[in-house]
This record gives structure tokens, C-alpha cells and sequence, in this order.
């Protein structure tokens, strides 16, 4: 009796499984598309996607927000157990670990067919490659410059006109500004996050002629413990460190603080990006700031050219309806109309150049930073810069706060290419 | 079924031996399905490079050259060493302690016994819930009565630094899983005779050095036992510091499985956590090797 | 492994026996400091619960409070409502948990009992090397395997479903789950068996009338353990389910903390973890006596 019963019960909790596991697929209606975004992009892109769907009669985009501290194993995870999304808004530096694991529909087909693809942001569509096959398209555009407050500029005797143009500039201003006194600091940058520090401080590395990752041939390698650049520009931050023109609190900051402590007008220089313009305008809008780009040690400029790709996963079983999206997000009216606030910038270079710039001149100055810019590409960027204990968020601790830059550098070296030997 | 004949009966053994062998099949072929396999294809898989979709390529030994070189790893092995090593006489001199006090029949025995099992029962994941919970410094009863207690002046960032983390950790385990510790040291002490404590207390033997001298070494095989699962046990945590600490501050409370999970789930290399399984196999069967030689050691 | 007899052990462990009652005087120390001591170490023991339970019926303002205050000063159960209205709601979470945990309980004494009864009373061809087999994996837990177990499952397409996790929880708890109730059945006699055949009983059929009801605790004890690590595992789950439909109870906790943007609701996640360890409690009140018997006998062996 015992074992009948409970194979009876077992067989009809079996069967409650499987018919659990298969979900009923909609029959009319419009084709529901689900988006899967980062928390911090909710609200232009809600704007977006509500423009979209009131230009569709069949097919209908649904936003879900996900933290952007588990993002990308949650999408990865989720589309490799077919629970992923259709669409997926992706930060361009994690497009690649994206691509070449599988989750990423292949697009290049399709791509091929928009008129307007060699306008669209040309780091953007590098990372969207992997292997000479496209898996996603620029979608919205950001980029690093150096954020400096007039006010400061002026009362330190510097020009504001003129801002640094090389980094012996800008430690001269910053030495100036300290010299108010009291809680003025020359600079502030987020000094306890890989991210920020791989979108601030890379451009004054590129700027200067040298690189921190090589992905020439497809074959990726470290440069951070190879090139002087790095370790140089490693120097020029202990150096203002150790000088005391950097704000202390800079040490423990992974991101969260700097705006705000611009925004206080203590701080002379702080760099970031087109986000930091539009909170600057509305939380603060007595402070008098300016922004111009990320020098080099003698001279030049460079930026990071950061942001989201769109891509269709691998899972989505309506490949042609979410294109439709991609295509749609990168028109130049939707480009202009709904992209260029919330600060994001166009990825169409065109209209970033054109119609965003126009909005004023720390636009301009952003919009060509966008165009000039760079970016980093790995298939483990995360691993290797973004994550808060990555070698080269562990560097530019060590080499700024602790002084063993060329050390920092060297086991940044080793570590990272660690990482690229496993898989 | 007839038995007459020898024939029959040979007939009948054989059919016996088919029916054992039918009774045995749908467990045998779980274990090969779900355990045989996997642990097969670990090796399999710790050669290439594995992606989460799409094809893999081989590597080789690549994934095993590089576990020196990951200094992350081998924090964590070492992280994970020093908590097995806190965990393992902790759990085991609080759970004697209480086996001591329990181990004889008397009134209230039961009910402490079974209040002190029962979080046991308890999961990890919910137990670790609680106890984020109870150590957040902010809205957690940890401070609290520690400040009423007068044992701390100010409020504890318990989860910022290594020392407190590890202790909210093991304050945590040892309330969940040191009722079991108990549970079996108090089953080794009721299997020593009475008599024995009895001859040690005659010939003047103080209640202590009786449970050094005499009553420890005769639970030998039972102490073996306790440590050999709290060190297995330990060497494979995770739930308590995913939950808890999430491997910080700065990755200094990442276990071994905590980064085996984070390098498979979060970078997405399979090949690398393959890898990593295979030297945590290897630890494994010998902690098994060391447990079969306690077991045959008591035999001879 | 197997040479000293479990059930020794198993009794020698169990709370009901008489053993001459001597209160305090052995260990050396008077009855009330016993009673003292024992009273203020159960206090730690249930203080984390007693104020888990304080905490879920205050408002979700109040639990959030800083300090906290140990009593509710406005007793409420909107923590639960909450809970009620989290993801797809707790209800399915707790159907999932079921589904799982009685899915794992029922292949787990069905098979045990059949490979406990193969393994004790037939001569099985293999059998030692098939028993070997089956106990390899208590020294090799699952986590020691996870990626290639996941992908396995994603092979089979039973990633993200939870007739995987069954399966998965099935198969980790088989070890133990073969060994008692093979030692179960060694403890019927086999005069029992003959005679039972003599009667014309095929083997199933005395494997039901004869055996079962002497078998039934060692069933009890594993369903009981299939149940406990069912219920309550997280990191499988956590790798392999990725719909938030299909979330067992302790995965969902984790969406309680990290799904909802901002600050964490600590009165909702408490009032989670209740959900969470109310059954597991309740069950382990009603059984205990097998569970700890098993315990016993699954360990010491």
C-alpha cells in the first residue's frame, strides 16, 4: 500500500512539474517583448520604450530592471537556463564577455541592411564584435571629461578660460586651489571602483600615447604592468595625493560620493561623465562649473567612450520583432527626440555633434568626447577592471594611496593575465 | 513460487538475483545520471574553455596552470582554511559541553536537548538571514544588547572588517549547527560504560582530567567522526558568507566555493571552475582517506 | 565500513532510555546550578527566534527602527501581507518548496527502500561494487561538482525546472538514504522473509506485507532528512533556477534582500525567514525521535 501510494504521488508530482515547466505561449494580441536594463537607466529608458510602443501596433517592449550589481551574472544565468529576456540594454564593456559566452543573439545579418550603421558610435559597435560577428547595436552614449569648478578656478588666480591642458597643469591648479584652505581640495576621484576609475583615469593613460589592454588579432593582453604610461600616470596621482591636493575621502569612494562632493564647490577638478551634468544642474544649480577634456601628460586628449549596446539574447523567440527595437532606438528622430537627456548622450555621432550639442557647450564638449573617445575590450572586463576587487581597481588603490606604483603595476600585470589564461 | 526441484530452485536464484538486481537499478542509475557523470565531465570540462552557452575549446592544462598564479584563489583557500580552522574546536568543545550536560537521563533533559537541536533544522540560507538581520548595525539586535550589556561602547560595523565578520559568522553556525555536534558526542559518551568512570573517580581522578584521561580516549572514534564532518563541512562553505559578508570586505571572506561559484556564474568560466572542483575534489577524498583510516584504525 | 551494528548505537542514543536518573551529582556540580546553567544556554538558543518573531509583527516602519525596540509597540501583520505581494507572491514560493521538497521525499524512500531491500536481502551481482557506488558520493557533495552538474542539467533541459532540483536532491541524499534503509532491512530476520515466501509471497509482495512495517521508521527517518535538505538548500537552487516564478522559499529570501531597489526590507525578509523555518520546526517537533535516530545511525556507521 505504502508503495503504491507513494509512487502514485510521486507520478502526479512529476507531472505537475513538467506541466509547470511549459508555459502556455500567448495566442493574439501584440508580441510581448521583456528589456532587461540596469537600475540606474530606468528612466529614460521607460520614455524610450513608451515612445516605441506607441509607434507599434503589434509589438509591445516591457521594462524590468534589474541591480546593477548582479546584471550580468543574472542575465547570463538567466539566458543560458532559457528565462533571459528578449532584450537586454548591456554596458558596452561587458558586451564582449556577453558575446563570446553565448548569449547574445548574432545580428550581422540584419545589421547589414541599416543605412545608418557607420554613423552609430564607433566603440559602441567594436565591442557589439566578437569573432567578426555582431551581436548587438550602440544604443546610448556616454563619456569621460574633466568636470572643474570657476569659482574655485578664479579664486585661486587660475584662468578659467584656459582650463589644464596636460597634467602638470592640472597639478599646478590643484596645488593653487588647496592653497584656499580649509576643505578645498585641487581634485576628487573615486578612488575605491574599478569602473570609475577605468572611465576617468584610462583617458589620461590614452591621452598620453599608452594603453592598458591590447586586443590586437583578437588576442587580448595586459598592458598595465608593460607600458610606463600606466605606471607614470599612477605617479601623477600619488603625487597629488601625497601632496595632499586630492580629497581624502577620495580613497574609500567607489562612485557614490563624488558628485555630491563636487557639488558642495569644494572641489576644483573631478573627473566623469554626461551624468554627472544634468544632477549637477538640478541638486546644485548655483555652482558655476565648466568641463573640458582629459589631458595628457604633455598635452593632447583623450576619453572614455562608455554606455550601452542593445542586444537580442539568444533565448528570445522573437528575434525579428526585437530588432525592429534596435532598429527603431537608433533612428536619427529617436535618437534626437529621446535620447540626450538624463545624461545620455546620442550614439548617433551625427546627431550627438548636431542637435546635442546645441543644448550648450559642456554638451558640446561631451558629444566630442563621445566621438574621440575609446574604450576597453575584454571578454573579461568585469574580471579584469569593473568588479571592486579586480587587479586594476586593486592597483590604482595600491599605486595611488600606497605608493608602490610600479609594483601595483606589475602585479596588476600578472593577475590580469591570469585571468585571460583561464576559461 | 514453487521450490521442489533443484532445477527450479537454480532457476529461482537466478531469478532472485535478476529481481536484486531490478530492486537496486533506479538508484544505481540516479547516482550514475546525476552523480557519476558530473563528476566525470568535471575533469572533462576543467580542460577547455568552457563557456556558459556555445562551443567549448580545449585548453589543455591551461585552467590548472593558472589556479597558482590566481592569487584570489588561494586567499580563498587560505580564508577558507582559517574559518575550518575556528569552526572545527569551537563547534566541538561548545557541542561537548553540552553533550556533558545532557548526556543522563533526568527531568529537563529532553526539553533542553531539543531546543538546543532544533535549529538545526534550521536551514543555512534562513539561519544566515536571521543572522545578517540580528547583526545589522543599524536595525539589529546585536548592538543593542551587546551597548546594554556594556560590553561595547559604540555600534559594530560588523560586516567591514575580517575579525567581526568571522565572529557574527561563527556565532551564527554554532547556534545552527552545533546541536548535532552534541547529538553525537552525547551518543559517544552513553556508549562508554558507567563502570569505567566510576573506577576512574574511586581511584581519586577529578572530574576533569576523568574526561581527558578516560572518557575522551575512549570516545576517540566518535571525536574522529565530529571533526571529520565539521572540517568537510567547513571546507565547503558558502551560504554564510554569500549571504552574510558577500565575500568582503574586498573579497578577504571568499571561500573556495564562493569562488568557484562567483569564476562559473559571474565571469562565466566553466573550464576555470571546473578546475578549482577538481582540486577541491582532491581535498576532499583525502579528508575520506583520512576518515576510512579512523575507521579501520578502531577496527584492528 | 559497515561492520559494527548500527542499531547498538541507535539505541544507546535515544532519549527514552532509562539510564539510572543521577541528577548533577556526576557531573560534579548542584542541581540548580544545572538547571541555571542549562536555562540561561537555551535563552541564547531560542533569543534569536524570540525576536524574530517580535520583529515580523511590528509595522515595516517600526522594524526598520534604529535602535530596535524588543516588543512591537503596534502589533501588525503587514510584514506578511508584504510577503504576500513580493515577486509572484510567497504562496507560489512555498508551492515551489513543496513541490521540491515532497518530489525529493518520495523518489528518495521509493528508491532507498527498493535498493535497501535489493542490497540486504538478494545476492545482487555487483552488489558490493554497486553499493560502493552509491555511497561514493556522501564524500562528494554536490558543491565539489557544481559546474558540470549544471551543466548537465542544461544538457538535459531540466535547468531552471524543478524536477531538476528534485533529481539533483534525490540523487545527494541517496548515500545516505540507501545506507539506512539497507541496514533496516538487515535487521529483518530472515526466518520473517522465508516464511513469508513459504506463503507463496512474491518478492514484492513480501517486501509489502512483511517488511514494510519494519521498516517504516528507517522510511520515516528518510524521508525526514530528504525533507530537512530539500526545504533548505540554497546554492543549487541558487545556480540552477533563474525564473523568479520557480524560486524555492530560500531563493526567494535572496530576492527579498537584493531584488528591491534601495534600502533592504528587514521586516519583510525576517517575516520570509519564519515562513522559512516554521515548517522544518513543526515537523522536526512532530518526528524527532526518527530524525534523531537516524542521525545517529546515518553518522556513527
Amino acid at each position: 500500500m505504502w508503495l503504491r501510494a507513494m509512487a502514485l504521488a510521486l507520478a502526479i508530482l512529476f507531472a505537475a512539474t513538467a506541466a509547470c515547466g511549459v508555459s502556455p505561449d500567448q495566442g493574439r494580441g501584440p508580441t510581448v517583448l521583456t528589456l532587461w536594463a540596469r537600475s540606474d537607466q530606468q528612466a529614460f529608458l521607460q520614455q524610450i520604450i513608451d515612445g516605441f510602443n506607441r509607434s507599434q501596433r503589434d509589438v509591445r517592449v516591457v521594462l524590468t530592471i534589474v541591480p546593477a550589481d548582479n546584471f550580468v551574472q543574472k542575465l547570463g544565468v538567466a539566458v543560458a537556463g532559457d528565462a533571459g529576456p528578449d532584450l537586454a540594454s548591456i554596458d558596452i564593456v561587458y558586451v564582449p564577455l556577453f558575446a563570446s559566452s553565448g548569449v547574445l543573439a548574432d545580428i550581422t545579418a540584419k545589421t547589414r541592411g541599416l543605412p545608418h550603421l557607420n554613423k552609430l558610435s564607433g566603440p559602441h559597435r567594436s565591442n557589439a564584435e566578437y569573432r567578426g560577428r555582431t551581436y548587438a547595436l550602440p544604443f546610448s552614449g556616454d563619456a569621460s571629461v574633466l568636470y572643474y569648478n570657476v569659482d574655485l578656478f578664479r579664486a585661486a588666480g587660475l584662468d578659467p578660460d584656459r582650463p589644464p591642458r596636460t597634467w602638470g597643469e592640472m597639478y599646478r591648479a590643484a596645488r593653487k586651489i588647496r592653497a584656499l584652505g580649509g576643505d578645498h581640495y585641487g581634485y576628487f576621484f573615486s578612488g575605491a571602483g574599478g569602473g570609475p576609475n577605468i572611465f576617468t583615469f584610462t583617458p589620461l593613460i590614452w591621452a598620453s600615447g599608452g594603453d592598458v589592454l591590447s586586443s590586437r588579432g583578437g588576442k587580448e593582453r595586459p598592458l598595465v604592468g608593460v607600458d610606463p604610461t600606466v605606471t607614470d600616470a599612477l605617479r601623477f596621482y600619488r603625487k597629488m595625493w601625497t601632496d595632499g591636493l586630492i580629497d581624502p575621502q577620495s580613497a574609500a569612494d567607489s562612485g557614490e560620493q563624488g558628485i555630491n562632493t563636487f557639488g558642495s564647490g569644494k572641489i576644483g577638478m573631478y573627473p566623469t561623465g554626461a551624468f554627472g551634468l544634468n544632477t549637477l544642474k538640478e541638486d546644485y544649480p548655483n555652482l558655476n562649473f565648466r568641463v573640458t577634456p582629459l589631458p595628457g601628460k604633455h598635452g593632447g586628449s583623450s576619453s572614455f567612450t562608455g554606455g550601452d549596446d542593445i542586444a537580442i539574447t539568444e533565448n528570445s523567440r522573437h528575434r525579428d520583432e526585437a530588432w525592429r527595437f534596435l532598429a527603431w532606438s537608433t533612428r536619427a528622430d529617436v535618437q534626437r527626440r529621446y535620447f540626450g537627456d538624463q545624461g545620455v548622450i546620442p550614439v548617433r555621432e551625427d546627431i550627438a555633434l548636431r542637435d546635442y550639442s546645441r543644448k550648450g557647450p559642456e554638451h558640446a564638449a561631451l558629444a566630442k568626447a563621445l566621438v574621440n573617445g575609446q574604450t576597453v575590450r575584454s571578454v573579461q572586463e568585469n574580471a579584469l577592471i569593473n568588479s571592486d576587487t579586480s587587479p586594476w581597481a586593486t592597483m590604482i588603490s595600491r599605486g595611488v594611496f600606497e605608493g608602490a606604483a610600479e609594483q601595483a603595476a606589475d602585479q596588476a600585470q600578472s593577475d590580469m593575465e591570469n585571468i585571460l589564461s583561464r576559461g | 513460487m514453487p521450490h521442489i526441484a533443484g532445477r527450479v530452485r537454480a532457476r529461482t536464484s537466478r531469478g532472485r538475483r535478476l529481481t536484486g538486481l531490478l530492486l537496486v537499478a533506479p538508484a544505481v542509475l540516479l547516482v550514475t545520471v546525476f552523480f557519476l557523470i558530473p563528476l566525470g565531465s568535471t575533469v572533462w570540462i576543467s580542460l577547455h574553455k568552457w563557456p556558459l552557452l556555445g562551443e567549448p575549446e580545449w585548453v589543455g592544462l591551461a585552467n590548472y596552470e593558472a589556479i597558482p598564479g590566481d592569487r584570489t584563489f588561494l586567499q580563498a583557500l587560505l580564508f577558507t582554511l582559517l574559518y575550518t580552522a575556528i569552526i572545527t574546536p569551537v563547534l566541538f568543545a561548545i557541542g561537548l559541553g553540552l553533550a556533558l550536560l545532557v548526556r543522563r537521563s533526568q527531568p529537563g533533559v529532553g526539553f533542553f536537548r531539543t531546543v538546543w537541536f532544533m535549529p538545526y533544522v534550521v536551514g543555512l540560507a534562513s539561519a544566515s538571514y536571521l543572522f545578517l538581520w540580528l547583526f545589522n548595525p543599524r536595525v539589529g539586535f546585536a548592538n543593542k544588547i551587546l551597548q546594554q550589556l556594556g560590553i561595547i561602547d559604540q555600534p559594530v560595523q560588523w560586516m567591514n572588517s575580517v575579525p567581526t565578520a568571522l565572529f557574527a559568522v561563527t556565532v551564527m553556525v554554532v547556534w545552527k549547527v552545533v546541536g548535532f555536534h552534541m547529538l553525537l558526542l552525547m551518543s559517544g559518551l552513553q556508549s562508554i560504560p558507567d563502570e569505567v568512570h566510576e573506577a576512574a573517580l574511586v581511584d581519586g581522578s577529578g572530574p576533569l582530567s576523568t574526561l581527558v584521561r578516560v572518557t575522551l580516549p575512549l570516545m576517540r572514534r566518535t571525536i574522529a567522526l565530529v571533526l571529520v564532518f565539521s572540517v568537510a563541512g567547513s571546507l565547503l562553505a558558502f551560504e554564510q558568507f554569500f549571504i552574510m559578508t558577500s565575500g568582503g570586505p574586498g573579497n578577504r571572506t571568499l571561500t573556495i566555493v564562493y569562488w568557484i561559484y562567483h569564476s562559473s556564474f559571474t565571469n562565466f568560466q566553466l573550464g576555470y571552475g571546473s578546475a578549482m572542483s577538481v582540486v577541491v575534489l582532491v581535498v576532499l577524498m583525502c579528508i575520506s582517506g583520512v576518515q576510512l583510516a579512523v575507521l579501520r584504525d578502531r577496527q584492528t | 565500513m559497515t561492520t559494527t551494528s548500527p542499531a547498538n548505537r541507535t539505541s544507546a542514543a535515544q532519549p527514552a532510555r532509562a539510564e539510572q536518573p543521577r541528577p548533577g551529582r556526576a557531573r560534579g556540580m548542584p542541581g540548580w546550578a544545572w538547571w541555571v546553567i542549562c536555562g540561561l544556554i537555551g535563552i541564547m538558543f531560542l533569543a534569536p527566534v524570540a525576536l524574530l518573531l517580535s520583529t515580523v509583527f511590528k509595522t515595516p516602519e517600526a522594524a526598520v527602527q534604529s535602535p530596535p525596540d524588543y516588543l512591537p509597540s503596534q502589533p501588525s501583520a503587514e510584514n506578511f501581507s508584504d510577503l504576500g505581494s513580493t515577486g509572484s507572491g510567497v504562496w507560489r514560493y512555498i508551492a515551489n518548496t513543496l513541490v521540491v521538497s515532497l518530489g525529493t521525499v518520495g523518489l528518495s524512500v521509493v528508491v532507498s527502500t527498493l535498493a535497501g531491500y535489493g542490497f540486504a536481502h538478494f545476492r545482487v551481482p555487483f552488489g558490493g561494487v554497486l553499493f560502493g557506488t552509491v555511497l561514493l558520493s556522501i564524500m562528494i557533495p554536490f558543491q565539489a561538482i557544481l559546474p558540470s552538474l549544471y551543466k548537465l542539467l542544461q544538457f538535459l533541459s531540466l535547468q531552471n525546472s524543478l524536477l531538476g532540483l528534485i533529481l539533483v536532491y534525490a540523487t545527494f541524499q541517496m548515500p545516505l538514504s540507501v545506507f539506512l534503509m539497507r541496514n533496516s532491512f538487515a535487521q529483518v530476520p530472515v526466518s520473517l522473509v522465508e516464511a513469508a515466501e513459504i506463503d507463496g509471497c512474491s518478492s514484492l509482495g513480501a517486501l509489502r506485507r512483511v517488511m514494510l512495517p519494519v521498516v517504516r521508521p528507517g522510511m520515516i527517518s528518510v524521508a525526514l532528512f530528504a525533507f530537512f535538505s530539500s526545504w533548505n538548500e540554497f546554492l543549487a537552487a541558487l545556480v540552477l533556477l533563474s525564473n523568479d516564478d520557480k524560486f524555492t522559499l530560500p531563493i526567494f529570501l535572496t530576492s527579498i534582500a537584493t531584488g528591491r531597489l534601495g534600502a533592504i526590507e528587514w521586516g519583510v525578509l525576517e517575516a520570509g525567514v519564519l515562513v522559512t523555518m516554521v515548517p522544518c520546526v513543526l515537523i522536526f517537533l512532530l518526528l524527532q525521535r526518527y530524525y534523531v535516530r537516524g542521525i545517529v545511525a546515518g553518522s556513527l556507521k
